[in-house]
Order: C-alpha cells, then sequence, then structure tokens
C-alpha cells in the first residue's frame, strides 16, 4: 500500500475514533467536576473578605425605615459605562455628607440602566454603576457596611420611552437613605 | 489505474463506512439522505392514516403542523409513493380517548407506533411525541415537538413567567410579580425553571416547578444574584453573583449548596452564562475589554477565549447540541449571529428588519426561539439556521421576551 493511501487510512481510522467517542454526543452525565475547583464559599454562611459584608446580611429595606428627611439627586452615566463622570461627583459626596453627620443612617444605592442591550448585561452593568458609587462614598472614609448596592438592569425605567432624551435619564444611581 | 490502486480504494471505502457507521450508531436506523441539507425536504404522506373522530383529526392536524415545523419533512397532499408514508389509524374512543396505532415505512426502513391517552392536550402530545420519532429515526436528529418554552410576559411595570408548548398551545401562566422577572432557565429534565426575581427587592435566582407551586430561593446573596443557567446533567447551576465587589461568574453545585468563583474581573462585569452540551465549557458575556463580549471559558484550565468579533455590544449567548453558539449582537440593530467553531464561521441568522435579542436554541440544533422587537412591543419567533422563513410562535397579543426551549419532555 502507498504511502498516501496509509494516510488517508490513519486519518479515516482517527475520524472513525472521534466519530465513535466524541462527537455530536449526549451530554456526559459523568459529573464535571472541575468547575468545583477554586476558591468555594458555602451559600449558607460567606462573608467577604475585602468588602466584610456578610451573607446573612439582610437587605437595608428589609432591616430599617425609609428615611425622608433626606435625599440626594440620582447621578448620571455615559452609555454602556460606569465611569462616574465628574459633574456628578458633588452629588457624591453630599451622598456621604449625610452618612457621615447621621451615625445610624445607611443607603442603598440602586444602579438601573436605559433599555438598549440584553436584559441580564444590563442588570450588571447597573449593579456595576451602583457599585462604583459606593466604592467612592467608602473611600471617603465611610463604613463599606452601611452601603448596600442593588440593580434593576432596565427594568425600572425613570422615564418611558426611546431616544436618547429618555435614555440619559434612565442611566442612573439612585440613593435610598434608610434609618 | 493500476491494480494496487483500486485496491487501495476499496480499502479505503471499506473504512469510509467503518467511519459512518461509527458516526450513525448513535441513530436507530441510517439516514434517508435524499437530499442535501437545506436544498428541500423529505415527502411525507399522511393518505393512508385513518383519523377518526374530533381527537383523531386534531392528532392528523398537529402531526402534519409538527412534521412541518421540523424543518426536515413536507407532508404531500393525499398522494401514495411518497418518500415516507404514514399508515394506520388514529380514532376517538369513548368521550375523550385518543387510540393510535400506526406505521410509518421509508426507504431505510420502518417501525411501528401506537398509544392511547385521555384528553385534548395529550392526544396534540401524541402528534409531538410521532413527530419526535420519526425525526429521530429518519433524519437521525433530536425532534422540537415534544418541546415546552419558557419565557417572560411584561405587563405594564411588572410580568410573570409563562410556559406553552413548542407551538404556542397550553399557555401556562405564573403568579405576577410588580418589577417584570428575568431569564427563565429549564433544568435539563424540564421539571424545574430557574428565573431571576425582584419580589424581595432585588435581584435572586429561584427556582419554581414547573407544575407550579413554591418558588424556592437559589441564590439571594446581597447585591446581585442573576443569570441562573442549569448544566447538561442538572447538578451545577451557572449564575452572575456580584457579592465579591463586583458581578463576577459562579458555579452553584446545588447539592452541597456552595458557590464556587470562575472569574477573577474586578474591572468588568459578567453576565448570561450558558454551557456546552458536554459541560466542560461555559460560555459568557463579559465587558472587561470595556465592550460586552461572548467569552468561552474551560472548566480545567478556567482559561478564557473570545468569541465574538463585529458589534458594539455582543451578549445572551446561548449553546445548541451540535457546539455552534447563537448570540445577540448589535450591529445597527440587534441581529442573532450563530457562531460555527468548527470553521470559525460567524453567521447572520436574523431578517434585516426588526430588533432580535434573547437566542434560545431548539434540542434539535437547527432552530432557534428568539425575541424580536418592533420598537414597543417583543414578539416570539423560530428562525432555522437552514434557512426556513421565520416563524412567529402562536400566541395571543402580548409583550413576550426572553425565551427558553426545553429538551424533549415526556
Amino acid at each position: 500500500m502507498n504511502k498516501n493511501a496509509f494516510r488517508i487510512m490513519t486519518a479515516l481510522l482517527a475520524v472513525a475514533t472521534l466519530a465513535a467517542t466524541g462527537c455530536r454526543s449526549k451530554p456526559k452525565n459523568n459529573g464535571n467536576d472541575s468547575y468545583l475547583e477554586g476558591d468555594d464559599v458555602a451559600i449558607s454562611d460567606w462573608v467577604d473578605g475585602d468588602t466584610g459584608l456578610s451573607l446573612t446580611e439582610a437587605p437595608f429595606d428589609q432591616t430599617h425605615s425609609r428615611a425622608y428627611d433626606v435625599a440626594v439627586d440620582p447621578i448620571y452615566f455615559g452609555y454602556d459605562s460606569f465611569q462616574l463622570p465628574a459633574e456628578e461627583i458633588a452629588k457624591i459626596q453630599q451622598a456621604a455628607e449625610i452618612l457621615r453627620g447621621n451615625a445610624g443612617y445607611v443607603l442603598i444605592i440602586e444602579g438601573h440602566c436605559d433599555e438598549r442591550g440584553s436584559n441580564e448585561y444590563n442588570l450588571s452593568l447597573g449593579e456595576q454603576r451602583a457599585l462604583a458609587v459606593r466604592n467612592y462614598i467608602v473611600s471617603l472614609g465611610i463604613d463599606a457596611q452601611r452601603i448596600q448596592s442593588r440593580s434593576f438592569g432596565e427594568e425600572r425605567p425613570a422615564v418611558q420611552g426611546t431616544g436618547e432624551a429618555a435614555w440619559r435619564l434612565n442611566r442612573r444611581g439612585e440613593f435610598a437613605f434608610y434609618k | 489505474m493500476t491494480f494496487r490502486h483500486s485496491i487501495t480504494r476499496s480499502t479505503i471505502a471499506a473504512l469510509a463506512s467503518v467511519a459512518l457507521a461509527a458516526v450513525t450508531a448513535s441513530a436507530v436506523t441510517p439516514f434517508v439522505v435524499e437530499k442535501e441539507a437545506g436544498s428541500g425536504k423529505d415527502p411525507v404522506s399522511l393518505a393512508a392514516l385513518q383519523a377518526t373522530g374530533n381527537l383523531g383529526a386534531l392528532f392528523a392536524t398537529v402531526l402534519k403542523q409538527d412534521l412541518a415545523n421540523s424543518g426536515w419533512f413536507e407532508v404531500a397532499g393525499g398522494r401514495y409513493g411518497a418518500g415516507i408514508e404514514v399508515s394506520g389509524m388514529a380514532a376517538q374512543q369513548g368521550g375523550d380517548s385518543l387510540a393510535t396505532r400506526i406505521r410509518v415505512r421509508w426507504n431505510g426502513g420502518s417501525f411501528d407506533w401506537g398509544d392511547t391517552t385521555a384528553g385534548i392536550r395529550e392526544a396534540r402530545w401524541q402528534a409531538h411525541r410521532l413527530s419526535d420519532e420519526m425525526t429521530r429515526r429518519i433524519k437521525g436528529r433530536a425532534g422540537i415537538a415534544a418541546t415546552r418554552i419558557a419565557f417572560v410576559e411584561k405587563e405594564g411595570r411588572g410580568g410573570r413567567i409563562c410556559i406553552c408548548d413548542s407551538d404556542g398551545y397550553a399557555l401556562q401562566k405564573f403568579p405576577s410579580e410588580p418589577v417584570s422577572p428575568l431569564s427563565p432557565a429549564f433544568t435539563p429534565d424540564g421539571s424545574t425553571i430557574y428565573y431571576t426575581s425582584f419580589i424581595k427587592g432585588y435581584a435572586c435566582i429561584y427556582g419554581v416547578a414547573t407544575s407550579g407551586g413554591r418558588r424556592s430561593p437559589l441564590a439571594n446573596f446581597t447585591g446581585l444574584n442573576t443569570g441562573g443557567a442549569v448544566s447538561p446533567d442538572g447538578r451545577l447551576v451557572a449564575a452572575i453573583l456580584s457579592h465579591p465587589g463586583n458581578p463576577e461568574l459562579f458555579v452553584i453545585n446545588t447539592a452541597t449548596r456552595r458557590a464556587i468563583r470562575q472569574t477573577h474581573t474586578p474591572r468588568g462585569a459578567e453576565a448570561s452564562p450558558c454551557w456546552s452540551p458536554d459541560g466542560n465549557r461555559i460560555a459568557y458575556v463579559s465587558d472587561e475589554s470595556g465592550t460586552p463580549q461572548v467569552y468561552v471559558m474551560d472548566s480545567e484550565s478556567k482559561r478564557s477565549t473570545r468569541v465574538s468579533s463585529r458589534g458594539s455590544q455582543n451578549v445572551a449567548p446561548s449553546w445548541g447540541e451540535d457546539g455552534r453558539i447563537a448570540y445577540c449582537s448589535k450591529q445597527g440593530n440587534y441581529k442573532i449571529v450563530v457562531y460555527d467553531p468548527s470553521d470559525g464561521s460567524q453567521t447572520i441568522v436574523s431578517p434585516e428588519t426588526g430588533d432580535w435579542e434573547d437566542p434560545s436554541w431548539a434540542p434539535d440544533g437547527r432552530h432557534i426561539v428568539a425575541s424580536r422587537s418592533d420598537g414597543r412591543t417583543f414578539s416570539l419567533w423560530v428562525l432555522d439556521t437552514m434557512g426556513d422563513p421565520p416563524v412567529k410562535l402562536s400566541l395571543p397579543v402580548g409583550d413576550w421576551r426572553a425565551p427558553d426551549w426545553s429538551k424533549a419532555m415526556r
């Protein structure tokens, strides 16, 4: 048998083997345990080493009452961004001052997005916006445990409608104080 | 040609048939490859099927529709000698019972099929199961008729999880929630749906039985809990959790109730995980590069490779049974793109007009259900990656989004 035929036969045997073992096979029920290697935390008792937030910590809107005696206007973000615009920083400083001056007060920052993009990605982006504000307040010396973040993605627009006039009012972080 | 050369050719032919047999060993009988994929459909005749009573007629109607929806067949009107013949009887008996005794014959084989059921819905599902059996035996592919689709109905500012049969029938609605829930995902056995709910005031992942009943929380850490996607073996749920201080990809082991972190991207957020058919890789969205793109992470090496190239936003991946990944890509409007890892190709499968989002593969690895917006409300459509025109899912008027296509159901 000549060399080319031998190569073709080997290739065909390889294809046959591959076909028999793997291509288009049903999902394996072999239990892929590679995902289980890594930093793992029990859902019931996790504590974050960096932020100190514990899993058992309840959301502030369940443990506190809404404080309507203080307020800060929403801050607004650029498209697809969680960078804090320079002109919005003053509001964040104002929020930090409220917490500094009212010992028992806590804060939930809500991140929101405009309607463009997938709902799931917008949940993550909204969370990044809330966390960016939170991190800035913490950098001003406020205890991280007094601030929680949450995201509604595009699910709770401030303004209904399509177009930049509505979108820019929906790309926001909102301050909700509790006491 | 020399004598030596022709021995080699017949040896190669023999090996080719060994290879083909290995590929088709998992199918029940050999393919009927009457036409090249995409260039035509196998004709089916139901002329010899005796359907009696309302349920018999319903069975025949639904069977005809299912065979067409599969994409592989076209039912020829009353013509004997068509490539595939369905014969026998589908008879209504008593009040609401349907008895079937059917033979399916084609040039590659035959099989007998029969059942007795009670009720209209069960009569429809007899047809669904037979259509899928024909798809499996004749085309060697999974069928899509005996399946269900979960999705979200938006109602003003709120919404609810819904399920329907793959033909839009038997619409089932879960309780309304004041902020619309997101992203329902079936478990592989179809018994449970995981989804994101704001019922506690922030995004948490819940599980609820598809038969209805109480939801129970899977992940309700402070911060964000979303994107629940069940692994093919049903043991693990991929999810996006932000309790490390940033939305990251986790895998939750539902048996031990531990969440294992998969990504470390403090400057980027992850979203929308989905599993490869063999459970060894996860596709997901990350904006670590500055814009949201689709990546694939290998479970062993934990290394990620970027999959999407064009488009300013690439989101919402879904991984099909044959290994292709569908996702939503903003290229002007929002389009559904299919990435084929075997040749690296990226193919747009949605029509030119409208915004198309949230693709989910059917278990045949050929069809995709997605939502389409006309600017105000969304509707659900089935797209075909082999060129058949899109088919709107037959649902009442409403705003329907975020579809997830189940695997085959009993």
